[in-house]
């Protein structure tokens, strides 16, 4: 496994607001990284920035005048080599490609560009999607033309597949056709897919890690199964006889958990989402007769739960 | 097809093909000065659609990314430079008056079948100059005859059918930036977000989630942009015009009707359709979207804060815009009608209008495209160049001879300002363009 992409103190800011905040992140050969954030966490500034698309904050006074550093294969993301660059495969979230070429016409002139570029596969996703080749680009609708952007992508096997939302637009069977060509891709271990998605289906279908971006920061980035496992719910219920100040006090000593992330309370109910990385002494901290249920969350939970 | 035929459009190579055939009647005819006026508009057509495309090309956001996508740009640019080479065959001197004439009403029947607005607009102009070469001051008649069924047509345009008055493209992002997103619905969503409350631990910020996407859509610059940007296949109108103010200026000049009363009135008619058509057509398109405009940017928080001013400034310019025209239309008009002014004053006063006009346009350069030079710099750029042209002109301090040659340089000068203007753009915003691989 090679390092494929380092992001080191990455931080961007859109006039006052900023967007991520000295995020450090890896990525290896053969991750197949879902990446999760509400809508406008960054998701897809992270991935501009990641490419060079954007240029990032040079530098921010929690970071001690240091700049950020992103690497693709070695080489500053600002200055990539050719060679480099026909590893890079990259879908964004709106079609961009010329409006007044036809689809035919793209695809043959973004072909010229990559010597890996295979016809076949071109032909073969053409058809399954049943692109019209002799239409322009403006012409297309947003699924069909998100669909020209991701054969564009495909056709050349990329070393390194970025994606922003690739399957917000498409139809559910141009859905399934995609992610078998991301696993199809992803088979060959030299690869790396990133893909940023609000469909948490996709994401526990086709990846082997999650990242999820909260706050600025990858809030946390790893595999699919380990997540899962490592993130519970426990619903602590209290005896209704406590007064409201007593359960002001209960919760206050569950959050103070060192594995508790989150909590809110619904009446006597004390809702608290836990990281497992250590043994939780539960027990200790609650009054007698709480009743605690550990509630095992879906992926969209999780999500849900860490990004409330 | 190589990248270099792909930025030919058809359009453009018949419209090319079409005024350097009416070049070649005029070389014929003996008119050479109206055959390089000719060119120079066949040449505007042709390098300026292939510059509208090429930017687009060079604008791929992730071009940066695209290994020898730089390389092979450069390549087109450079196979086009030889092949452009070719339209010179045309210039086969041999009388086919009556072909030309099939010409044109082939030409009509094409343009409403596929209907490009530019096209309309370029061959009348084409049309135009023709007719005032190849008749004399007997048949000037043919010429008011054009110049009125080329008014209402300019003038009618908005309300034909979509297909006519609008090309595809720019239909389709207007339907898509009406469709995209619903602002109200956005709204209730910002409400919403913003009057949620969670329990958080304590250090964690409590933060307000808005849309980014339907930020980014409804934002009031991302709109006017949008409404600016829109413009791909009318920028060659606003090369036009002006040229045919100058071009007219000059002929009449050259064949002296401006000393018979009813070419001067077909003059002053053809100054005025020229400033109608320059903000007629653009002025409706944006009062229409100011509605949807307005209507949207009432519902966005956006525009009570940092871009209200900016929001405030576009409008105020839009709707002034169009009262100053038709005001100075009327104005101009009426001068001529009631005063025994000169018709060097008044076309004095008409170029001071344009400048007025420049004037605005470089503000709402400025105001909306901070950091852009696109469709406006290429506007910009042709109104300076036709100052140049229509001053010297029209205070005769030039003889009509001189003007017409110097109307003539001044006309490749701006295709070599419009070409720079390309290159310009190239150097700005491609990283590609210069890699240092």
């Amino acid at each position: 496994m090679t390092q494929v992409v380092q992001i080191k103190n990455l931080s961007k800011s859109f006039g006052s607001t900023r967007l991520l905040k000295n995020l450090d992140w890896e990525i290896q050969s053969g991750d197949v990284i879902g990446l999760l954030g509400k809508n406008g966490s960054g998701k897809s500034t992270l991935l501009s920035c990641l490419l060079g698309l954007h240029p990032t904050d040079n530098a921010t006074e929690e970071s001690s005048q240091n700049d950020s550093e992103i690497s693709l294969f070695d080489e500053p993301n600002r200055d990539l080599s050719p060679i480099v660059r026909e590893k890079l495969g990259y879908v964004p979230q709106t079609c961009s490609e010329v409006p007044w070429m036809t689809v035919r016409q793209t695809l043959d002139f973004r072909a010229q560009c990559y010597p890996t570029w295979n016809k076949e596969r071109e032909s073969k996703l053409c058809s399954h999607w049943q692109l019209n080749l002799d239409a322009r680009v403006g012409d297309l609708s947003v699924g069909q033309a998100q669909k020209l952007m991701l054969i564009l992508a495909l056709c050349y096997s990329p070393d390194l597949l970025i994606l922003d939302e690739p399957a917000a637009s498409l139809d559910p069977s141009a859905r399934r056709e995609l992610m078998t060509e991301i696993i199809e891709l992803a088979s060959d271990n030299n690869k790396a897919v990133v893909f940023s998605t609000h469909i948490t289906s996709d994401l526990e279908r086709i990846a082997n890690k999650v990242a999820i971006l909260n706050e600025g920061k990858i809030q946390c980035f790893m595999p699919l199964d380990d997540l899962k496992e490592t993130i519970t719910k426990l619903v602590v219920e209290l005896p209704c006889t406590n007064s409201e100040e007593e359960l002001v006090t209960e919760s206050k000593k569950l959050l103070n958990l060192p594995n508790c992330i989150k909590q809110y309370r619904q009446g006597n109910e004390i809702t608290c989402i836990i990281e497992k990385h250590s043994a939780i002494n539960i027990d200790a901290v609650l009054p007698e007769g709480a009743n605690v249920q550990d509630v095992a969350l879906s992926l969209e939970d999780i999500f849900v739960e860490l990004t409330r | 097809m190589r990248l270099s035929e792909q930025l030919i459009s058809g359009w453009s190579l018949f419209w090319t093909i079409a005024l350097l055939f009416f070049a070649v009647l005029a070389v014929m005819g003996d008119h050479y000065d109206a055959a390089l006026i000719l060119i120079c508009i066949a040449s505007f057509s042709y390098w300026g659609s292939i510059a509208a495309r090429m930017i687009t090309v060079t604008q791929l956001p992730h071009a940066s990314l695209i290994p020898n996508y730089a390389r092979k740009t450069k390549e087109a640019v450079r196979h086009l430079l030889i092949i452009s080479v070719l339209p010179a065959l045309f210039f086969i001197p041999h009388p086919l008056y009556v072909l030309a004439c099939l010409g044109v009403i082939l030409s009509i029947m094409l343009i409403s079948f596929w209907s490009l607005k530019s096209a309309l607009i370029n061959f009348f102009g084409a049309i135009l100059l023709l007719t005032m070469v190849i008749t004399d001051n007997e048949h000037n008649w043919l010429v008011i005859y054009l110049a009125v069924i080329g008014a209402c047509l300019v003038l009618v345009s908005p309300w034909l059918p979509k297909r006519l008055s609008e090309s595809t493209a720019d239909g389709e992002k207007l339907k898509l930036l009406r469709a995209d997103k619903n602002p109200s619905v956005w709204y209730k969503d910002y409400r919403a977000a913003s009057s949620s409350e969670h329990v958080e631990k304590p250090g964690r910020e409590k933060r307000i989630n808005v849309d980014k996407d339907s930020r980014q859509t409804l934002s009031a610059h991302h709109l006017i942009d949008n409404l600016f940007t829109n413009r791909h296949a009318n920028w060659q109108l606003f090369l036009l015009y002006p040229l045919l103010l100058a071009g007219g200026t000059s002929l009449a000049i050259k064949y002296q009707w401006i000393n018979a009363e009813s070419n001067k009135f077909m003059l002053i008619f053809i100054l005025i359709l020229v400033a109608l058509g320059e903000f007629w057509l653009p002025l409706y398109r944006q009062l229409n979207q100011r509605k949807t405009l307005l209507t949207q940017l009432r519902l966005l928080p956006i525009f009570q804060q940092q871009n209200r001013l900016r929001t405030l400034i576009f409008l105020y310019i839009m709707r002034q815009q169009g009262k100053i025209t038709l005001a100075f239309a009327i104005f101009f008009f009426s001068c001529f009608l009631l005063t025994d002014w000169s018709w060097e004053t008044w076309t004095l006063l008409f170029s001071s209008f344009l400048l007025c006009s420049l004037i605005a346009q470089l503000i709402m350069l400025y105001v909306l495209h901070n950091n852009e030079f696109g469709e406006t710099g290429f506007q910009v750029l042709t109104y300076i160049g036709s100052f140049f042209i229509i001053i010297p002109v029209t205070t005769n301090a030039l003889s009509p001879n001189s003007a017409i040659i110097i109307f003539v340089s001044a006309a490749f000068l701006l295709a070599i300002m419009a070409l720079a203007s390309l290159f310009l753009k190239y150097k700005k915003t491609d990283p590609v363009w210069y890699p240092k691989h």
